[in-house]
């Protein structure tokens, strides 16, 4: 969601990032805890698998250009056979000068899942590091709603069954890339989990506020 | 609170939260009007609305998916630009920020799932170009409203969740 407001001070190390209330950060860990005035979950039960994470972001990468270039259907209309995959629909979409249409399908479905996993890859590999992921977490975070490949799955359904009755369908490997890269993508960001992800940040900031402060 | 005690860059972003989501009910008027696809089946000729797509389904014998494409393409635009505009009218300092920023989080994670019809769009234009006997050709409507829910996404995402709130001034000085 959006951003605090106030810029961060010195003292007290939590802010919530929906309502802005600072609070003192807890002193043990404490399992899902949540913000006293808005509700926004704060801290996780789950301590934050960076190995996971980072491995099922490389998979998600891995899957993302069968998924985006196999076909995802093949067709056959009384002996006319035809195929689709989502950079051919794209550019179906750009020849029939729907160009706006085109681009949309193209950032949320070509350009933001691999882009939000790399993103999500280096900022996880960083943190194994040791280091901050900076602003690699930032674009992770900001590309989640943008990726949409799930929707489009349920919108390939619907496509499919409506073809149904006058067309024979057969599915193509680039659905099953597609599917093991939703269901990659869906672990990966629930194994990300955010609360932990800023309790982590929080705390690698403290340690280095701690010595580097200067 | 009153508006002296915020800050200008909230002030700024509720007024572009405000600017897109007028730009984006207005998007919505032809996009629901519109035919957002033709569908030629046998030389017959069949421009859809999003509406007429809704029904389609439920005469096939699909209620289920058919309950599905209502909601996502029909109701929630409406929805969450109502629920988006109530909540920005009512800020600074919302009187219920609680119920505000629940009905926030739920049209903000729902509103995505709009651009479904796009994709059903996008997908038979793709599969059925070069169809002899049925081709799909996509039609105005959709690019309106692909703008109508992109442009409702960017507002929500304009919006800064913290100022339906007063700021916090108590915390600050108690450690």
């Amino acid at each position: 969601m959006s951003d605090s407001l106030s810029p961060p001070r010195a003292a007290p190390a939590l802010v919530c990032h929906d309502c802005a209330l600072r609070l003192a950060p807890p002193a043990a860990p404490r399992g899902h805890w949540f913000c006293p005035r808005c509700g926004a979950r704060l801290g996780s039960r789950h301590r934050l698998r960076t190995q996971a994470v980072l491995a099922l972001a490389a998979t998600a990468l891995v899957l993302w250009l069968p998924a985006v270039s196999l076909p995802l259907v093949y067709v056959d209309q009384f002996g006319v056979g035809g195929s689709v995959s989502i950079l051919s629909s794209v550019a179906a979409l750009f020849q029939e000068r729907h160009g706006l249409v085109a681009a949309v399908v193209f950032v949320t479905l070509v350009l933001m899942p691999p882009a939000q996993m790399l993103a999500l890859l280096v900022a996880m590999a960083r943190l194994r590091a040791g280091g901050r992921p900076g602003r690699w977490l930032g674009w992770y975070r900001q590309g989640r709603e943008w990726a949409m490949p799930e929707i489009f799955l349920l919108g390939a359904l619907i496509a499919t069954t409506e073809l149904g009755g006058n067309a024979s369908l057969r599915l193509g490997t680039g659905l099953f890339c597609l599917i093991a890269l939703v269901v990659t993508r869906w672990i990966a960001e629930g194994l990300a989990d955010p609360a932990a992800l800023d309790r982590l940040l929080e705390q690698r900031r403290r340690e280095a506020g701690d010595d580097g402060r200067r | 609170m009153t508006a002296a005690v915020e800050s200008p860059k909230a002030d700024r972003r509720r007024s572009l939260a405000w600017a897109l989501l007028v730009a984006a009910a207005v998007w919505l008027v032809p996009a629901n009007l519109l035919p957002i696809m033709t569908l030629e089946t046998l030389g017959r000729e069949q421009a859809g609305t999003i509406a007429d797509g809704v029904l389609r389904l439920l005469q096939s014998g699909m209620p289920g998916l058919a309950l599905v494409v209502f909601t996502a393409s029909l109701l929630i635009p409406i929805l969450k630009i109502l629920v988006l505009a109530v909540i920005y009218w009512r800020t600074p300092a919302h009187p219920r920020p609680r119920g505000a920023i629940r009905a926030y989080r739920l049209v903000y994670w729902i509103g995505r799932w709009s651009m479904l019809d796009v994709f059903v769009v996008a997908l038979l234009a793709g599969l059925m170009r070069f169809g002899v006997l049925a081709r799909a050709v996509p039609e105005p409507g959709i690019t309106a409203f692909a703008l109508a829910v992109v442009l409702t996404m960017l507002s929500a995402h304009a919006f800064v969740t913290s100022q339906l709130w007063e700021p916090d001034h108590g915390s600050g000085a108690n450690p």
